[in-house]
């Protein structure tokens, strides 16, 4: 993984932020759990800090007490083929474990529905043990593609929202401040696609190992000014480094696209192996998903823009769409070919690669390979199988 | 004239092959695993060079393959078997356009373009459902071999399915199975029905294209064979040793290089 | 006295296949739960709903990995062994991440066969999830009207409503006699009954199911040992209900979403915004929808207690809504003293000793 200077900067940030979050109770600040694809601005409008099991589950991941954390959820009777994050969440919970003690207690749960049902059913689990409020913003899958009707359902339920927020708080609903969530949320989004666009130079500054962990802030603190600083400061290291004609990987030869979650306890692992074999992945569908979250508030629709941005994700289209998408970005980023992480974890983004990588390489020719893992339970990884895989697709791609 | 050689160390069985630059085998050697992967390809590699009549010295470059192939440092390169099962098989049948090759931890359906070149290839997925491993295991529920499972399952009278592809199900539903009082030859060829099945799954996801191939040991099976042409619809091409084929491979690569 | 209903389900494509050619009218296929067939009757088509079967899985591995649900898997292999080509066109109800991913699957792979999405609402307000609702829905009938050819007229409504009202009526009959003389009825009997439910036209269903239920209802009332309630999505594999025949599980009722949870809902009252909401969230709890103004441990705790019985959750491995309801539903349920117990299963399992042998367990500390 590339050290750039702003990675201890990220560091700092990230601290600062969970000690936030930790300290909210005693300063009588609110707190929402919400998952990685909620409307996060309107918890900013209101002051509530949001907190993310969707990122502390990686980073037990990264420290390496996943395993033990799962262990913990399945002993409670949690079936070892749910979600890995949900596992691991429902585990740092119960023993307040992994390398913040665990999350904060939540004051209300925010579900999007925009990556999976599958956070309703975990989100549940939390507002039955905390009897808290559980509040769903239901992003429907774009089986036909973006339609009026999913822009009015998802604008209604971020009204009914405000409404909750304002009597779930006992103070009226802050628009101003929504407003100004909104414009930064925004610039956020546009400064992380410029990031990741910084993908398509030969070679690449960053590589999708680089951007999975700089994902933290525009998942955590989308809304912020903290993170627009951040990712300007990210996005000028990154020009400097493309004048010096750095690359992220020395002698760059592959260049892949990595597609679903990471595997986040081996990202140095897999960082170091492709790094060797001189490949790069220089874009992800992953780490895009976020920079589909941009909203438009120099418009009268800014609900509908914000409600238009949510639903948009990878995760939350159909496979034409995706298929079309996949086609764009190797011809866009010069891809040679495409690695699919089969996550046994997350059935939407999984179920229907195989059709996915076959009419994708039917239409461009580039290969794909099907690495089957999963992204935080790392007793499903075996490296001798991995390397197998791995190793064989480099060589076909070997010129 | 020179002498190349393939060490192809899978997770059950050591091969090594040693060849002339006319790809003819001069010798050639399978023998188990056991408990250390490096000593067995070692091993393997001696007795086919007094197989071959040669010396280590004779021999100009070296590929090793297969699960341990990194433990070989002395070996010119490491390929692996995806790679070298392609390219032996196509010395073998040059037109071998779809090739599936069973091994012990990881079955593979590859699609395989001009001299050998893999082009694209489809892997079982982390269960060891489709593997030789798990025939292996059903095999020993039944108290067979796997020659004896083979010849079990082409003297079937009765179309059993057993459901289970995992290794741990599946022992039990074979022994459930015999329990009812299922006949050997019927249960074997449901243990065959449901590995072909797999195979055949894999072999669609890279697309079915003449002409087809099977390496490994588990080629040398008759009924997995016939019951994988019944599904697929093609006859398969089985080399004389097809446990050979990626240590053959190797050797073919070692001579390029 | 089954005997007609495992016929039906041991042929239901070939009688499909048949219906089809006499009438000369459309098929669609339902996945698999919580669209109104009324609509689809009105429309002119036949609804056979696909809830997966026990087959052996050997073509859909092409496509799906094997950590998705069997019955994802099941339904796929069914459609490409060709047991679905008398189906016109499909509606998927999307309450799951399985069910909207295998919706994309068909698209792709089955394009001349028209997929028409009815998309389950998870928001939190009946009043923002209604329009929505009645969107979905008026889509749906337009999706399934170019299928068939027939428009939508109050008329046909309303006759296929007093159809299935019978229906209903007819089901909950059965429900009644099973509640009240356990002993009357095998468990496979009734639950190969209710498969035949999901694949026989209901004018055909209720006709074959009338006699049952008078007759059922005047057996004598037989004393029970151990009376259960299942919970769960769906009976299957069915096979597994003889088990609880076998070693004397009684189940008096169960909380199904494929059973009791879409018969007590009632049928759709009108294709308005309130009517499809009833519809879908007026039964009993589902694993599979959001709705906060239901409490499935109570719910289920409440009606064990009532008919003084044990509970069985018979859960599908890889369903996540059900495996998540799970370690809170059991501890609920323990902490109110009602024996419970879960198993897994797969569809394509043909050997039940294991699960027979953990419910003889169960049974012995009852």
């Amino acid at each position: 993984m590339t050290k750039f200077r702003v990675s201890e900067t990220m560091k700092e940030m990230m601290a600062s932020y969970y000690l936030e979050a930790k300290n909210a109770a005693y300063n009588h600040v609110p707190v929402a759990w919400i998952t990685s694809g909620g409307p996060v601005e309107f918890l900013h409008a209101m002051g509530v800090i949001p907190v993310y099991p969707e990122n502390y589950a990686p980073m037990c991941s990264i420290t390496r007490v996943s395993k033990d954390l799962i262990e913990v959820s399945e002993a409670a009777g949690y079936s070892s083929d749910l979600c890995s994050y949900a596992r691991t969440d429902i585990g740092a919970d119960m023993t307040q474990g992994g390398p913040i003690l665990g999350l904060p207690k939540p004051d209300m749960l925010i579900v999007g529905t925009n990556i999976c049902h599958t956070v309703v059913k975990w989100f549940e689990v939390h507002a039955r043990k905390y009897n808290v409020p559980l509040f769903i913003i239901d992003m429907p899958y774009l089986h036909d593609g973006m339609t009026k009707e999913a822009i009015n359902y998802v604008v209604g339920q971020f009204e009914a929202f405000k409404t909750f927020l304002a009597t779930t708080l006992k103070r009226p609903f802050e628009e101003e401040k929504f407003r100004e969530a909104l414009f930064l949320a925004a610039q956020v989004s546009e400064l992380w696609e410029k990031v990741l666009a910084m993908g398509k130079k030969r070679p690449s500054p960053l590589n999708s190992f680089d951007t999975f962990i700089h994902l933290a802030p525009i998942v955590t603190l989308r809304g912020t000014q903290r993170a627009v600083d951040y990712y300007t400061q990210f996005y000028n290291e990154l020009e400097e480094l493309t004048a010096q004609g750095f690359g992220s990987v020395p002698d760059e030869k592959i260049r892949l696209l990595w597609d679903n979650l990471p595997i986040w306890y081996k990202i140095k692992y897999l960082s170091e192996f492709f790094a060797q074999h001189k490949a790069a992945f220089v874009v992800s569908t992953y780490t895009n998903s976020w920079a589909a979250i941009q909203g438009n508030i120099d418009t009268d629709h800014a609900l509908e823009e914000l409600a238009r941005a949510y639903l948009s994700p990878y995760i939350n289209r159909d496979f034409k769409y995706r298929i079309d998408y996949l086609v764009r970005l190797i011809e866009e980023f010069s891809l040679d070919g495409i690695v699919f992480h089969s996550d046994r974890s997350c059935k939407p983004y999984s179920l229907g690669q195989y059709m996915i990588k076959e009419e994708v390489t039917k239409r461009t020719g580039k290969p794909g390979l099907i690495i089957e893992a999963d992204m935080n339970d790392p007793r499903v990884f075996s490296d001798a199988q991995f390397e197998t895989r791995a190793e064989a697709f480099l060589e076909g791609l070997e010129k | 004239m020179k002498h190349f050689a393939g060490i192809d160390v899978g997770s059950l069985t050591a091969k090594a092959v040693v060849i002339d630059e006319n790809n003819r085998i001069l010798g050639s050697h399978i023998m188990p695993v056991g408990q250390d992967s490096l000593a067995a390809g070692m091993n393997a590699y001696a007795q086919a060079l007094v197989k071959a009549g040669l010396k280590k010295e004779d021999v100009a470059a070296v590929v090793s393959t297969g699960y341990s192939r990194k433990r070989f440092t002395e070996a010119t390169m490491q390929k692996t078997e995806i790679s070298c099962h392609a390219r032996g098989v196509s010395v073998v049948f040059p037109k071998v356009a779809t090739l599936i090759d069973v091994g012990g931890q990881d079955s593979k359906a590859m699609k395989i373009g001009k001299d050998g070149k893999v082009l694209d290839f489809a892997m079982n997925d982390k269960c060891a459902a489709g593997t030789g491993r798990f025939v292996d295991v059903m095999a020993h529920a039944l108290n067979l071999t796997l020659g004896g499972l083979s010849d079990a399952a082409l003297s079937f009278k009765e179309e059993l399915t057993l459901s289970s592809t995992c290794t741990v199900f599946g022992e039990s539903e074979v022994i459930s199975l015999l329990s009812q009082g299922q006949s050997v030859p019927d249960i074997s060829w449901a243990i065959i029905k449901s590995i072909a099945d797999r195979l055949v799954s894999l072999v669609k996801r890279v697309g079915i294209e003449q002409d087809i191939a099977m390496s490994g040991g588990m080629a040398k099976n008759r009924a997995l064979v016939s019951r994988l042409e019944d599904r697929i619809g093609f006859d398969i091409h089985v080399p004389g040793e097809p446990q050979i084929m990626g240590a053959f491979g190797a050797a073919v690569i070692a001579k390029g290089e | 006295m089954f005997e007609k209903f495992i016929e039906v389900n041991r042929d239901s494509a070939n009688r499909a296949r048949q219906w089809k050619q006499k009438t000369g009218k459309k098929v669609i296929g339902v996945m698999p739960e919580y669209f109104p067939s009324e609509v689809i009757t009105a429309l002119g088509a036949y609804p056979v709903h696909f809830k997966g079967t026990q087959i052996p899985i050997s073509r859909a591995d092409t496509y799906l990995q094997s950590f998705s649900c069997t019955t994802t898997r099941t339904i796929l292999e069914q459609a490409m062994q060709g047991d679905m080509d008398y189906v016109d066109g499909f509606v998927f109800t999307t309450m799951c991440d399985n069910q909207q991913n295998l919706a994309e699957v068909f698209k792709k792979l089955f394009p001349e066969k028209p997929v028409v999405t009815f998309m389950i609402p998870f928001a939190n307000d009946a009043s923002v999830r209604q329009p929505h609702l009645k969107e979905q829905l008026d889509k749906a009938i337009a999706g399934i009207s170019r299928i068939t050819g027939t428009g939508f007229t109050q008329d046909a409504f309303q006759t296929a409503r007093a159809l299935y009202e019978r229906r209903a009526a007819l089901i909950n009959r059965l429900y009644d006699v099973r509640r009240r003389n356990p002993k009357a009825v095998s468990a496979y009997g009734f639950y190969s009954i209710l498969k035949a439910d999901a694949v026989v036209p209901a004018e055909e269903f209720t006709a074959l199911l009338e006699p049952v239920v008078s007759a059922l209802e005047n057996k004598d009332v037989l004393p029970v040992e151990h009376r259960i309630i299942i919970s769960g999505i769906t009976p299957e594999p069915l096979e597994l209900a003889k088990v609880f025949d076998e070693i004397d599980l009684s189940i008096v009722d169960d909380d199904l979403t494929s059973g009791m949870r879409q018969f007590s809902r009632g049928v759709l009252s009108g294709i308005d915004g309130a009517g499809i909401d009833r519809f879908v969230f007026g039964g009993s709890p589902c694993s599979t929808l959001f709705n906060p103004a239901q409490d499935r441990r109570a719910y289920l705790a409440d009606k064990a207690a009532r008919d003084k019985a044990a509970v069985v959750l018979w859960q599908i491995k890889f369903c996540e809504p059900e495996a998540f309801d799970r370690p809170d539903l059991i501890a609920f349920l323990k902490q109110r003293g009602i024996p419970v117990t879960s198993f897994e299963v797969e569809l394509q399992m043909n050997s039940f000793e294991g699960i027979k042998t953990r419910l003889q367990a169960f049974k012995e500390i009852l």
